[in-house]
């Protein structure tokens, strides 16, 4: 009897284990480990973009994120990383292989009714509207547990997408998350719906700053308020707001001498001329007691930002929209002030490590379950589909994937791209401060550089293409002549209208939404997860050599 | 049912998910002299020390426990830890108001080398620091009689103000003759100089801020120095830069017994081997400087070779610091031009393979003194000694055995034979003698440098060494991907890139500190120099930190100590709160070696 009900446990036992260590949903890959496939992997796929083409013909895209930074950014010599692949000998070999795979058979296999379907459903929400990965992290699944301790100790997502007319998030029972969405000028390049994904971008800060003191309510008039004098330290400039009695927060936001009615945040900020930025409210407090800072270029401690990656919606009339289904779910936190001097110093000794010892990988402390810091103050985590679609956590190597961008470019502010590109409080509808579910890209003038001419127009004109693989045909034909030139035209439209550019057709659509979808399928995204079609060998590197120049004319910013 | 199926369950995840090779073995695991390489995530994030150390002048085994002593960022006596000050005393600011605290934060640089100094009755510490503007500390330190437990209880800046600052202040020493012997890394290339604007590199450009933002005020020859303070009988410090011990990327400069002969280390790729020979014993501000020819014997492993002593040239520093204050230029000391693609140069050049790359030097006329002093990496090419060395670090001597060890991080580039990483490869020994002909080694190794016994006819100093062969060298290992162990590439039962090395005198040992890459956590060893073997894994630092200034402190008031910095540590384990990790300050401490005094 003893043998038998021993037996029994055994078998217990293991089905339990087998239950335990259940990777079917990632193909075998144990999202858990810490060993990396790829130690390179925080250089993004871009980065192995070949400049000159079978032609002859120079393409740069690096520009975009190899700049000549601004202080508090202090990455160094960043521009000259445009000049030559000055990679690590461990990254020399391309490892995104998934970039030289033929996925065209792959996508000839899903139906549009399918991919239609898929892109539609949701699986961020449940049926009755609640929080999928929520539920699931609270219940933790062994293959998710990585220390084992039966708790995620990690972000676990809170955002309802419900906005409010400025922009601020509310849970089903009414009240504030905290999260504000904004719209924003897409990053140059991948981040383009045209190349294959869509994407929001939120930012909360940290509870203090809806407070006027500790223990009171949440007063989202205040934390309004907060929320722009961030956008006037990280945009460096005056920003309008509501007007507001400057007596009731004890602070003189228009700077213009007296406490009355402001209508704008005055930028004035040069500390060591006595001109000084605060919050108001608890925060401000907060900051006079050190436990807060401010300064130009810099997020204030505790500020998050959630930034769900979307496949390509498409509405009734077959335009691209916001999709319900999240391809990722990125979120960023940060945890630590770094003021200029400690950022100076850190990426002077990163320039040092880099000319002493260029072979040495950079390495980025972090963990699956709590997220990976990109030494500058931030902590960054994600969630990706698993092979059925369902958001599961990213491992430290997928993870590790974002460092390349959020840490050592020129491109950044604080390490981040969106908010610094939040549209212009003085011009944009409701300040800029609404999700692109209520309005999309459509309408929105091309941003413009200091000589006034676009953004946009000058990457596809040092470019030549529409995104760093050269992959995009659509953008292609629609704005260049068949010898190359760019149409003055849709130039033209382009100032008045950026979604002539950003947004692909119907047809383009589909088909990156299902290339992705394979790549789903396969669960390999250490190997690369940029929808495409056909192999890009020749517009990628398999392979590069030590220090190989790029042979491309260095654009300082 | 529960509480049988937990471990059983563990048991068997483990199992899963860490295959055991036999040769992944920890062979230093369950010594109490040793600590089992860190696994976990909370050893990785911690100091940890052997619970004793195997000592035999002690006799017995001694407990090891690590204490903190000052912390960069602290305030003690109206001064900061760390702070930089610029020309004028004034602490260095940026934009946004934040102080500028060398203090190794989000992995930048911070406090290298500290030592202990005695001084009538009193104890003091210093402490130099690694960043572009350099700074010296000193605190009086606490000494508790009972548990020799060590405190900080004052704090000083100490002013370089009369030779133009300080600049990346690495290892040092404490001389035989009680001072604290401080160095320069990384000398700024003077041949890359703008001569309107003054800058070179966006790097060595970050010196601006000490003379009031103006970069036409520096000079690179300012920086790249040995650096000496001498305490005073009551404590006051006196702070001076040799000029005539050579200006290259000084890792340190050690002094051997008969306090005339030093032996210098430079630190980056294609570099040189320097010893020095004072005037006058316990004096280091007139000598002659020597650079070493490499003549292998032997290609095996690390290596074995004869050292032949190249006279560079001699000087004072008086004389030096005039040339260095009259604002020199490069091009006033060598005519510079391309080396050809075979290495080649113009008629009348001399090709020459430095840190600064390869290129074509002609020495101006009567410029002998400015080139061996200013340009000593370069002169030492120039005359035809060996300016190959890969990364030379940390140096100590065993009077036990009349040998200097040597620290060599890797045996890679200038060291290989037209070879960089095993593969053809003409970039570091292209236009050189291609004295150093080895097979690449990531890993690192160690040397022993045997002395004479007595004076040697070309250098005149009874410390020459004449012959250098590798002791110890690390393995470079592949561990599977489900190996505990799987984030080294270097055996963990061998160093890794070794960096302060420290000899325990009439003990055989060799306490070897690593400053790597290749092992996820910096570890200490100690290295029976008699069995030419590693015995024990003595420490290891937290996850991507470096840990420098490891020095034996044989006999402060009975007790004995191990000092250690921790340069930019990655967080300790907060398991309620995520942290960043990597915002953490350096740490100044020390391991006592030995129980409290009854």
């Amino acid at each position: 009897m003893n043998k038998i009900l021993q037996s029994i446990q055994i078998l217990l036992l293991l089905s339990i284990c087998s239950n335990a260590l259940d990777l079917n949903a990632t193909r075998g890959y144990d999202i858990r480990t810490k060993h990396l496939r790829h130690p390179s992997a925080y250089i993004p796929s871009m980065c192995y973009t070949k400049t000159v083409d079978s032609q002859g013909k120079k393409h740069n895209p690096c520009y975009a994120c190899h700049t000549r930074a601004k202080a508090p950014n202090f990455t160094l010599d960043d521009e000259s990383l445009q000049a030559a692949y000055n990679f690590p000998d461990p990254a020399l070999k391309n490892p995104f292989s998934n970039l030289f795979k033929d996925y065209s058979q792959a996508v000839s296999k899903i139906s549009d009714e399918q991919i239609d379907a898929y892109v539609k459903r949701s699986n961020y929400f449940d049926e009755e509207g609640r929080i999928v990965l929520a539920r699931k992290l609270r219940n933790l699944p062994a293959q998710w547990d990585e220390n084992g301790d039966g708790k995620w100790s990690g972000y676990v997502p809170d955002c309802y997408y419900r906005f409010d007319r400025h922009g601020l998030d509310h849970a089903p029972d009414g009240h504030a998350t905290g999260w504000a969405a904004f719209a924003y000028t897409p990053f140059p390049g991948t981040f383009w719906p045209t190349n294959g994904s869509t994407d929001d971008v939120l930012i909360r800060l940290p509870r203090a700053f809806g407070l006027f003191k500790q223990g009171g309510d949440f007063n989202e008039t205040l934390y309004r308020i907060n929320l722009s004098i961030v956008e006037a330290m990280i945009q460096r400039k005056s920003i309008p707001i509501d007007p507001v009695d400057e007596k009731k927060l004890g602070i003189d936001l228009d700077k213009n001498g007296r406490l009355g009615i402001a209508n704008r945040i005055a930028y004035e900020w040069a500390p060591k001329e006595g001109k000084r930025m605060s919050y108001v409210g608890e925060a401000k407090k907060l900051l006079q007691e050190g436990k807060l800072h401010i300064a130009a270029g810099l997020f204030p401690e505790g500020t998050e930002f959630l930034h769900s990656v979307r496949y390509l919606g498409l509405d009734a009339n077959g335009s691209v929209i916001l999709a319900p289904r999240m391809k990722e779910l990125r979120y960023a936190r940060k945890v630590a002030w770094a003021s200029y001097a400690a950022l100076h110093n850190k990426a002077l000794a990163d320039y040092k490590e880099g000319e002493t010892d260029p072979e040495q990988l950079e390495s980025f402390p972090g963990s699956m379950e709590q997220g990976v810091s990109n030494r500058m103050g931030w902590i960054y985590q994600g969630f990706i589909e698993d092979r059925f679609g369902s958001l599961r956590p990213q491992s430290y190597e997928e993870t590790l994937n974002c460092m390349g961008c959020h840490s050592g470019i020129g491109a950044t502010t604080d390490g981040t791209f969106a908010f610094a590109r939040k549209l212009d409080a003085s011009r944009a509808w409701r300040r800029g401060w609404y999700h692109w579910s209520r309005q999309g890209l459509q309408g929105i003038p091309e941003p413009r550089l200091h000589d006034g001419s676009g953004e946009y127009a000058r990457y596809l004109r040092l470019n030549h293409s529409g995104n760093e693989f050269r992959s995009n045909d659509e953008v292609l034909k629609k704005f260049f002549t068949p010898r190359g030139a760019l149409k003055d035209q849709e130039i033209q439209r382009l100032r008045r209208d950026i979604s002539t550019l950003l947004l692909p057709s119907k047809e383009r659509a589909r088909k990156l939404n299902k290339a992705y979808r394979a790549l789903v399928r396969e669960q390999r995204f250490i190997e690369g997860r940029a929808p495409h079609i056909s192999p890009l060998t020749d517009t990628v590197w398999r392979e590069l050599n030590a220090s190989q120049p790029t042979h491309l004319k260095i654009v300082p910013q | 049912m529960i509480p049988t199926r937990t471990p059983l369950l563990l048991a068997l995840a483990a199992l899963a998910s860490h295959s055991l090779h036999a040769d992944d073995a920890d062979r230093f695991a369950g010594k109490s002299t040793s600590i089992a390489y860190p696994t976990t995530d909370a050893q990785k994030r911690s100091i940890l020390a052997a619970k004793e150390m195997a000592h035999p002048v002690l006799h017995q085994r001694s407990p090891l426990s690590y204490h903190t002593i000052l912390r960069t960022g602290e305030q003690l006596g109206g001064e900061t830890f760390g702070l930089l000050k610029d020309s004028q005393g004034k602490p260095l600011t940026m934009q946004d108001g934040s102080p500028y605290i060398c203090n190794g934060q989000f992995g930048g640089s911070g406090p290298d080398h500290t030592e202990f100094i005695e001084k009538k009755g009193h104890l003091y510490m210093i402490t130099q620091f690694e960043c572009q503007v350099g700074a010296l500390y000193m605190a009086e330190l606490d000494q508790n009689p009972k548990t020799g437990e060590i405190k900080a209880k004052n704090l000083r800046y100490i002013d370089q103000g009369s030779h133009h600052g300080g600049w990346v202040h690495c290892a040092g020493m404490k001389t035989p003759w009680n001072s604290f012997l401080g160095s320069e890394e990384y000398e700024p290339d003077a041949a890359k100089r703008n001569t309107e604007t003054g800058s070179i590199d966006p790097y060595y450009d970050t010196v601006a801020p000490y003379f009031g933002g103006d970069l036409r005020k520096a000079n690179p020859y300012y920086y790249g120095w040995i650096t000496e303070v001498t305490l005073a009988d009551d404590g006051t410090p006196r702070y001076t830069k040799h000029y005539s011990m050579g200006r290259f990327a000084h890792e340190l400069a050690y002094v051997l017994p008969d306090k005339r002969t030093a032996y210098l280390s430079d630190d980056g790729s294609n570099c040189a081997m320097f010893m020095y020979v004072a005037d006058r014993p316990g004096d280091l501000s007139a000598g002659t400087l020597f650079a070493a020819k490499w003549k292998q014997t032997d290609n095996r492993g690390a290596g074995v070779a004869d050292l032949e002593w190249i006279r560079l040239g001699h000087a004072d520093d008086a004389e030096l610091k005039k040339i260095v204050d009259a604002n020199p230029a490069f091009d006033e000391i060598f005519e510079r031009k391309e080396m050809a693609k075979d290495g080649s140069c113009p008629g009348g050049f001399r090709g020459v393979n430095t840190d600064h790359g390869a290129e074509c030097l002609k020495l101006r006329p009567g410029k002998e003194t400015e080139a061996a002093f200013l340009e000593s990496r370069r002169y030492a090419g120039y005359l035809g000694a060996t300016t190959e060395f890969r990364k030379m670090e940390g140096i100590t001597y065993d009077p036990d055995h009349r040998r200097l060890y040597l620290a060599m991080s890797q045996i890679a580039k200038g060291m290989e034979d037209h070879k960089k990483k095993g593969k053809a490869n003409d970039k570091y020994d292209r236009g050189s003698s291609n004295d150093i002909r080895l097979e690449y080694n990531k890993c690192g190794a160690v040397y022993a440098l045997d002395i004479e016994d007595k004076a040697d006819p070309v250098t005149g100093s009874g410390y020459t060494a004449k012959r250098i062969y590798g002791i110890l060298a690390g393995v470079p290992k592949k561990y599977s991907k489900d190996s505990l162990y799987a984030e080294n590439s270097c055996d963990i039962n061998s160093i890794a890139n070794p960096d302060n090395i420290s000899y325990l005198p009439g003990s055989n040992l060799l306490l070897i500190g690593e400053d790597t890459g290749y092992h996820q956590n910096d570890l200490v060893w100690a290295f029976d120099t008699q069995s030419n073997a590693l015995i024990d894994r003595v420490a290891s630092t937290p996850y991507g930190s470096e840990t420098t200034s490891l020095i034996w402190q044989p006999d402060l008031n009975g007790f004995r100590y191990i000092t250690l910095v921790t340069q930019h540590p990655f967080g300790e384990s907060d398991k309620d709160k995520i942290k960043d990790p990597s915002d953490v300050q350096s740490y100044v401490g020390y391991l006592k070696v030995g129980a409290d005094k009854k």
